[in-house]
């Protein structure tokens, strides 16, 4: 309570927790000064690339579900799609960027990702 | 150090403010007249060293003008490096802020959460992103356990949490709408968020006349008795944060340095859901 309004909540512990772990994923801005550009560069374009990765992933599913794939073609594009998220990996790593880090605000149109 | 204002929100009305209000550092807060609204400010000489007192104090300042008129809140920090660049704020935003102060007449913000029941079987383990850890999957990047197929077996894995995923996603959207239907009945805007969080299964934010407000409450109690076992979180009633239409826009000059000074992460946030 601040002033007039009140919070009441069945297990504020919990709230609190996921609130945290919401307000980490929200203030999503590029760094863009001249110490952290390379690190925002690269926040920028891994959250593209994971765009992508994640668009890919979704209709290679769809294309499974609708047994338009043979086995070597999933085969194929699940080693793809694995490489390309170890990748990934790698260079999160060495930027120093989250899983959570990999996303863009766009205001009013919600999250990126 | 030349003397800034702090505003706290636009007001519907070009009167002084006849109770004694404190702001922050103590500041008693005055309403700058502009065509028959206002802005709330309180002067300040130096910066704002602590961001969270400071941001309870700009809320309380803000609540306790709500009960005596329509507000248009404003984002904490909004300083300006004068009473000319506030006054000129208002001349920009004049027509705008009319209709929203007309619009959020009598009208105060609620905010509902709900989380999934404690006992909810997700069968997977929730991570940062997505319902499976990587480091928990089945499936160990580049150390499969069936070296014959291991795109295929990673693809397998990939449809099973995809599938989980939207059957998640369907059963917090029924969810919602069961929830959203009771408390829409109540309220004259809203804005809604699903799975804003794997755990979260509704976030909305509810705009109620002040005259529907005793129903509004009631109709979440019931449905909340309606769905036991998820997890509820109600609040308000809150100045219309979220139902202010305004564009925000960067403050500059001097009132910028101060704020560096004690909360340069916080720059990008400077400018207020009132416009400023």
């Amino acid at each position: 309570m601040i002033g007039q309004a009140r919070v009441e909540a069945d297990s504020p512990e919990v709230f609190v927790e996921e609130l945290e772990r919401l307000q980490e994923r929200l203030p999503q801005r590029i760094e863009a000064d001249p110490q952290n550009v390379e690190k925002g560069l690269a926040k920028l374009v891994l959250t593209l690339i994971e765009l992508i990765r994640q668009l890919l992933e979704k209709q290679a599913i769809r294309r499974m579900e609708a047994g338009s794939l043979s086995d070597e073609q999933i085969e194929n594009m699940g080693l793809t799609l694995m490489k390309l998220e170890n990748k990934m990996k790698e260079l999160q790593a060495v930027f120093g960027l989250k899983d959570e880090d990999l996303n863009i605000n766009l205001g009013p149109l919600g999250d990126l990702l | 150090m030349t003397e800034l204002y702090v505003a706290y929100c636009v007001l519907d009305s070009d009167g002084a403010i006849t109770e004694e209000i404190a702001g922050l550092h103590a500041c008693a807060v005055r309403n700058l007249p502009y065509g028959g609204i206002g802005v709330v400010t309180s002067a300040s000489t130096r910066p704002i060293d602590d961001l969270v007192t400071g941001a309870v104090e700009h809320e309380r300042v803000v609540e306790r003008l709500m009960q005596m008129h329509t507000v248009l809140p404003m984002r904490f920090p909004t300083i300006f490096d004068s009473r000319q660049a506030a006054l000129a704020m208002m001349e920009r935003h004049y027509s705008g802020f009319r209709d929203d102060l007309q619009r959020l007449h009598n009208q105060e913000e609620f905010g509902v959460r709900v989380i999934w029941p404690a006992d909810l079987d997700f069968g997977f383990q929730i991570s940062d992103r997505g319902f499976v850890s990587r480091e928990e999957s089945a499936i160990r990047l580049g150390d499969s356990s069936s070296p014959e197929a291991p795109g295929k077996l990673y693809m397998q894995e990939r449809h099973r949490r995809h599938k989980h995923h939207q059957m998640l996603s369907e059963q917090a959207a029924q969810f919602g709408r069961k929830l959203d239907a009771a408390l829409s009945e109540f309220a004259s805007e809203k804005h809604l968020r699903s799975l804003a969080t794997d755990r979260f299964v509704f976030d909305g934010v509810y705009l109620v006349n002040k005259n529907r407000q005793v129903g509004f409450r009631r109709a979440f109690v019931d449905a909340k008795s309606s769905e036991p076992g998820f997890r509820y979180l109600f609040s308000g009633p809150w100045p219309p944060y979220n139902f202010v239409t305004m564009p925000a826009e960067q403050t500059t000059g001097s009132a910028r340095r101060v704020v560096a000074v004690a909360a340069a992460e916080c720059l990008g946030s400077v400018g207020g859901a009132a416009g400023t």
